[in-house]
C-alpha cells in the first residue's frame, strides 16, 4: 500500500508541475485578450471550486450513509472530505478577490455568487468547529446532520448566477458561457490535476483520523485497567488502610 | 510573459495553504506515532 502511495504522491507531483506549467505558459492556455495574464487565476480558482464542491458531496453522501448505518468509516470520511474541502474553498475565495481587483476594480462585492460562497464555507468551518469541540457521543449525528443542511447550499452556490444578476462570470460548461478549446484543456487538465492531489490528501487525512480514533481508544481502555474496582485497593494504598476506608 | 503581481499573489496564495496544511497533517501524524510509542511501552 505504501509503494502505491509514493507512486500516486510522484505521479500526482508531475501532474501538478506541468498542469501549472501549461496554465502559466503561452504555449499552454493562450493569453486572453481583455484581461491579460491575470486571467490565468482562473486556472486555480475554478478548478479548486469544482474540487471543494465535489468534496462537499461526497460529505454529504457519507453523512447520509452515516445517518443510516452509523457506521465509523462513513463518519471519517465526511469530516476528510469537509475539511479538505475548506482548505480548497478558502483557495477560491481567496483568489476570487484577487483576480477581481484588476479586473472589476475592487476586492469584494456582495453579489449572490460571492456571498453565498462565503456562507457555504461558513457552514463547513461550523462544522469543522463542532466537530472539533463538542466532546459529546451525539457529535458526530449532529454534524452529519449539519452536513446535509451545509450540502444543499452548494447547488445554490452552482446555479446562482443563472437565477441572479451578478458581476461573477457565466459558468464555463454548460451556462451559454464560450471558451477556447485550448483554455477548456487547460482548465480541465488543472481540475484533475487538483483532484488528484485532493485524493492523496483525503487518503492520508483518513488514515490519520483512523489512528488518532485508535489511540484514542488504546488511551480509553488503559484509564479503564488502571481504575480500581469496587473494593480493590488503590495503587500504592495498603489493603489494611483500603478496608478501614469501606 | 511578464509577471502579473495579482497572478504571483494567487499561485503562491493557493500553494501556501496546502503547504500548511499538508504540514499540520504531517506534524499531527508524527505526534501521533509517538503517543502510539509510549503507549507501547
Amino acid at each position: 500500500m505504501k509503494i502505491v502511495f509514493s507512486i500516486l504522491v510522484v505521479l500526482t507531483g508531475i501532474l501538478l508541475w506541468y498542469a501549472m506549467y501549461m496554465a502559466l505558459s503561452p504555449n499552454g492556455a493562450p493569453t486572453e485578450q481583455t484581461m491579460g495574464n491575470v486571467q490565468r487565476i482562473f486556472y486555480y480558482h475554478v478548478p479548486s471550486a469544482w474540487t471543494a464542491f465535489i468534496l462537499f458531496f461526497i460529505n454529504f453522501g457519507a453523512s447520509i450513509y452515516y445517518l443510516i448505518k452509523r457506521s465509523p468509516a462513513a463518519d471519517i470520511v465526511a469530516l476528510v472530505c469537509a475539511e479538505v474541502g475548506v482548505v480548497f474553498c478558502t483557495i477560491v475565495l481567496i483568489t476570487g478577490p484577487i483576480w477581481a481587483r484588476p479586473v472589476w476594480g475592487i476586492w469584494w462585492t456582495w453579489d449572490m455568487r460571492l456571498t453565498s460562497t462565503l456562507v457555504l464555507w461558513l457552514i463547513y468551518v461550523s462544522y469543522l468547529f463542532l466537530r472539533r469541540f463538542s466532546s459529546s457521543g451525539q457529535t458526530p449525528l449532529l454534524a452529519a446532520a449539519l452536513a446535509v443542511m451545509g450540502a444543499l447550499c452548494v447547488p445554490f452556490v452552482y446555479f446562482s448566477i443563472w437565477f441572479f444578476r451578478t458581476q461573477h462570470p457565466q459558468p464555463v460548461m454548460g451556462g451559454g458561457g464560450s471558451i477556447d478549446p485550448r483554455m477548456l484543456h487547460v482548465l480541465l487538465l488543472n481540475w484533475l490535476a487538483f483532484s488528484c492531489f485532493a485524493f492523496l490528501v483525503c487518503w492520508s487525512r483518513y488514515r490519520l483520523e483512523k489512528l488518532q480514533r485508535q489511540v484514542d481508544e488504546a488511551h480509553a481502555m488503559r484509564s479503564l485497567m488502571d481504575e480500581p474496582r469496587m473494593g480493590e485497593p488503590r495503587t500504592g494504598e495498603p489493603p489494611s488502610q483500603a478496608r478501614s476506608a469501606r | 510573459m511578464t509577471t502579473n503581481p495579482y497572478l504571483f499573489a494567487a499561485y503562491a496564495v493557493t500553494w501556501i495553504i496546502h503547504i500548511v496544511y499538508l504540514s499540520t497533517i504531517v506534524s499531527r501524524y508524527a505526534r501521533l506515532k509517538r503517543e502510539i510509542d509510549e503507549l507501547k511501552k
